[in-house]
């Protein structure tokens, strides 16, 4: 008897969001309701579907027997499953709150894209694992879920932080440069990914973009990194245009400014009692509530970079633009802690992926990525004219 | 929240006092130093804290040997090795505690006035200042101004009266303790920060191994309490003894399900406390705490148990418990068998060699049995390993596999002694509520003037104000002057 119904409830989820995610870009092409009704239909109906298979697999996992039975957070498999579901449930709360659907192709791709990743991955295991004797606590479920739902409190507003970017800004700012410059880096690593899953057969973790820019040969190593290029100058040419698209929603600056804001009020809390009900629990199973391991570090980083967003709000000129990057960088830092640590970073939380040492070459590539990532937003601050809002 | 800010800008008649104490009033230190230290703390993930070897490697990897060498002990040196103990991380948290504090101290009384003031009616200048305001023209009577105070209830207020000059005014605010959220919260981050002090001043962190049976009364430290002297060893005023160590396995799988210890305490010779501890389950005696931590076989002492079946006769299954160099008659034969090597868990090496990997029993061991027979003459050796089932012996014909260890066990204990960490969760307790308070929770006012006019006709103005989430407390106002207007 197999125990993976609860996996083909998964890719009905997974597709169906691709279609939600194909319907939400369609609407904000051509600015047809009945399209984007067929859109926020498919969220509700892979919403459906997503959580019958995360309920589903946690029955499985008692039909294994009693003490196999766990609540679906304890891999990375299960995590990333359960991260795009709270980012939907989040998501369609705002999309009625606000009613406004113009968000749903922002945040629809994180939700798809995270569920492809795991979904297709050969070496992130979809099979139900009994839990380590460390994570049998009931403190699992709260500090989980708690986390997860700041994750996609943070998540929405950087979906939400980046339209308003979109909307604001004009090609000579450094504001467009940053966010042009991130689209631009995902793009690329979304496609040498796919490279790598084509001609290799392989999937991230400590081979992530060994056929690009990790490659034996160095002229492809060299022709992806001038792709790379090749894909920033592209799209800081034409993305202005994705401006008088979203400029017909009604999603004015102030509104997208308060969503973003208002989410990681929402998120922040969140996200402290997460860290909070980790240190406990850390402190039940080890002694110490704060050992500065690098998932707890990067935690901290990461609420620290929010508290700066909330602080900066109340200093003249932080609000906008500026309070817009500092919501997308504090979502990079949240992907970081989530992923980052596990795949590149060794430590007590590696129980999930590769764990073990630091992936020193994929630590290198990031940084280089990162650095092109930089003087590319410097070159547009530099040639911006004094016009940042 | 759109509180708008004052930076202080008193020019200084205090000198370096005053430009001192402005530069810590400030929120754009805060969020430098929010900045910064997420930004240092990243050098802590990617630099090992804990192991020199890591470090080591990742250096050599990078810059060869020598370069590798040195670049480690520059980091040493830099304290990057174990940053967040080190003076400039330290001291980066004391600039972001007085900023916290000095901030608090400066802006805190001019809060508290405004809390602890009455509302007073609106006057003119006030007025002036009210974005929210509406007039509404109505018929005059008796009955006007209780029907307005019914509605300003009726919005969940507490309406208060007064009368001058002619002009009745009713007013009302809640929420007004809401602005204590924002300082409750940064005092909880120095609760926080004096709890941990107080833990690195005056707590420890250490191990013990405990073997089945035995008692230990000193744990061997790993962190020191850094005001006071100790050496090595921290001892312990009464002892702890190891009555039993249970490991459970998932069916027949090599994966640990649960690993308890029964534990007890002696006190000046006396039992005192008794208990199983498991993983997330400590045991905790005069404030030191005991975390089941980890486990091992203790070298020399251990017996394995294996199955034996006769090749072919897959019914005559058994199973012999044996230690290791003494041997034992394998029943229905003349072969006598010797356990001459024991390891509970390895792996293949590069070359096939067999490297042990750690004391812990897991599906992975090995033994090396040596047969003889009923004289004492030699007949073979051979390694069983449950990572390669088919190794078995050759002349002797029977299938062995090694299910189980037997006998003692030593069980790993984390202990530690944290006088600051229930100070620690205060503050996060602070932490929690000052967040939810200072988000979720508004102050709010509202006001209404009846001016009565001629002609039986008055006029009602209302006014409101809030000091968050202004597009909420829009809706209400709102709402407010609709109920006002229908009567």
């Amino acid at each position: 008897m197999t125990f993976d119904i609860n996996i083909k409830f998964f890719w009905i989820a997974t597709f169906t969001y691709l279609g939600a995610m194909v319907f939400y870009l369609a609407y904000i092409m051509f600015k047809n309701e009945k399209i984007g009704l067929v859109a926020t239909a498919a969220t509700y109906f892979g919403f459906l579907a997503h959580t019958v298979a995360i309920g589903l697999r946690w029955w499985e996992s008692y039909q294994m027997g009693q003490e196999i039975g766990h609540i679906p957070v304890s891999n990375l498999f299960e995590s990333m499953s359960f991260g795009a579901w709270t980012i939907i449930l989040i998501y369609t709360i705002v999309e009625i709150k606000y009613k406004n659907r113009s968000f749903g192709a922002f945040v629809m791709p994180v939700a798809f894209l995270a569920l492809a990743y795991v979904g297709v991955a050969p070496n992130i295991s979809k099979d139900i694992e009994p839990l380590v004797p460390a994570l049998k606590s009931y403190w699992l479920h709260i500090h989980v879920i708690t986390s997860f739902l700041g994750y996609a409190a943070f998540a929405i507003s950087f979906g939400v932080s980046l339209m308003f970017l979109i909307i604001n800004t004009k090609q000579k700012d450094a504001a467009y440069g940053f966010w042009t410059g991130c689209l631009g880096a995902l793009f690329t690593v979304i496609i040498a990914v796919g490279v790598d899953a084509v001609t290799l057969q392989k999937l991230g973790g400590s081979h992530m973009l060994e056929a690009t820019f990790r490659s034996q040969s160095v002229a492809v190593q060299l022709v992806s990194w001038l792709c790379y290029i090749g894909i920033l100058a592209v799209l800081y040419m034409t993305s202005i245009r994705l401006k008088y698209k979203l400029a017909q929603f009604e999603a004015s600056s102030e509104m997208l400014d308060e969503v973003s804001y208002k989410t990681i009020a929402i998120g922040f809390p969140l996200l402290t009692v997460g860290i909070i009900t980790g240190a406990v629990w850390a402190n039940a199973a080890w002694g110490t509530y704060w050992g500065w391991d690098p998932k707890e570090t990067w935690s901290l980083i990461t609420w620290l970079f929010y508290a700066a967003y909330l602080h900066a709000r109340y200093t003249r000129g932080w609000r906008g633009s500026r309070a817009a990057i500092l919501s997308m960088l504090g979502f990079l830092a949240v992907i970081f802690t989530y992923l980052g640590v596990n795949l590149l970073l060794s430590g007590l939380h590696a129980y999930g992926a590769t764990g073990g040492e630091v992936d020193k070459t994929a630590v290198f590539f990031l940084f280089v990525f990162c650095m092109i990532l930089v003087i590319y937003i410097a070159v547009c601050w530099f040639t911006s004219k004094s016009d940042r809002k | 929240m759109e509180e708008q800010t004052k930076e202080t800008a008193e020019k200084p008649s205090g000198g370096i006092h005053k430009g001192i104490w402005g530069f810590f009033t400030s929120i754009k230190l805060t969020v430098l130093l929010l900045i910064i230290l997420a930004l240092v703390s990243v050098i802590g993930t990617v630099i090992d804290q804990t192991d020199p070897m890591k470090n080591m490697q990742m250096l050599v990897g990078m810059f060869g040997p020598e370069q590798g060498a040195e670049v480690l002990k520059l980091l040493v040196k830099t304290g990057m090795t174990n940053m967040y103990h080190s003076w400039w991380f330290v001291g980066l948290l004391s600039l972001l505690s007085a900023n916290i504090a000095i901030c608090t101290i400066d802006r805190f009384p001019r809060v508290w006035h405004i809390i602890s003031k009455a509302q007073t009616p609106l006057t003119d200048d006030v007025l002036k200042n009210i974005g929210m305001k509406r007039e509404i023209k109505t018929k005059s009577s008796a009955e006007l101004k209780d029907k307005v105070k019914a509605a300003v209830k009726s919005m969940g207020y507490s309406p208060k009266e007064a009368v001058e000059g002619g002009v009745t005014h009713i007013y009302a605010e809640k929420g007004k303790y809401s602005r204590l959220g924002v300082y409750i919260t940064h005092t909880s981050v120095l609760v926080i920060f004096m709890g941990a002090m107080i833990g690195s001043f005056w707590g420890y962190k250490g191990y013990v191994q405990i073997v089945e049976g035995q008692t230990v009364e000193a744990v061997t430290l790993l962190n020191k309490p850094l005001l006071r002297k100790v050496g090595p060893e921290m001892p312990l005023d009464f002892g702890v003894r190891c009555d039993k160590f249970v490991l459970k396995m998932y069916g027949t799988s090599e994966m640990p399900s649960d690993y308890l210890s029964t534990l007890t305490v002696v006190d000046a010779g006396k039992e005192v406390m008794n208990k199983t501890i498991r993983v997330n389950d400590p045991l905790e005696y005069k404030s030191i705490r005991f975390y089941q931590s980890s486990y091992g076989v203790q070298p020399g002492m251990a017996a394995v148990t294996l199955r034996v079946t006769k090749d072919g006769d897959e019914s005559s299954v058994r199973d012999y418990v044996v230690r290791k160099d003494e041997p034992v008659h394998l029943e229905g034969t003349d072969y006598f068998m010797v356990v001459t090597q024991l390891a509970p868990d390895v792996v293949q090496g590069p070359n096939n060699q067999l490297i042990s990997e750690s004391d812990q029993f897991k599906g992975s061991a090995a033994a090396s049995i040596r047969f003889m027979d009923k004289s004492g003459q030699f007949v073979e050796e051979t390694m069983v390993f449950n990572l390669d089932p088919r190794q078995q012996p050759r002349k002797v014909p029977y299938n062995f596999k090694i299910i189980g260890y037997k006998g003692p066990y030593y069980t790993g204990l984390q202990v530690t002694y944290d006088p600051g960490v229930w100070v620690v969760w205060t503050g996060c307790f602070l932490m929690v509520i000052g967040i939810l308070v200072a988000f979720f929770t508004f102050h709010k006012r509202v006001w209404v003037r009846i001016q009565d006019g001629e002609k039986g006709q008055a006029t009602l103005l209302v006014a409101g104000a809030t000091n968050k989430n202004r597009h909420a407390f829009e809706g209400e106002f709102k709402r407010l002057a609709e109920k006002l207007e229908a009567k």
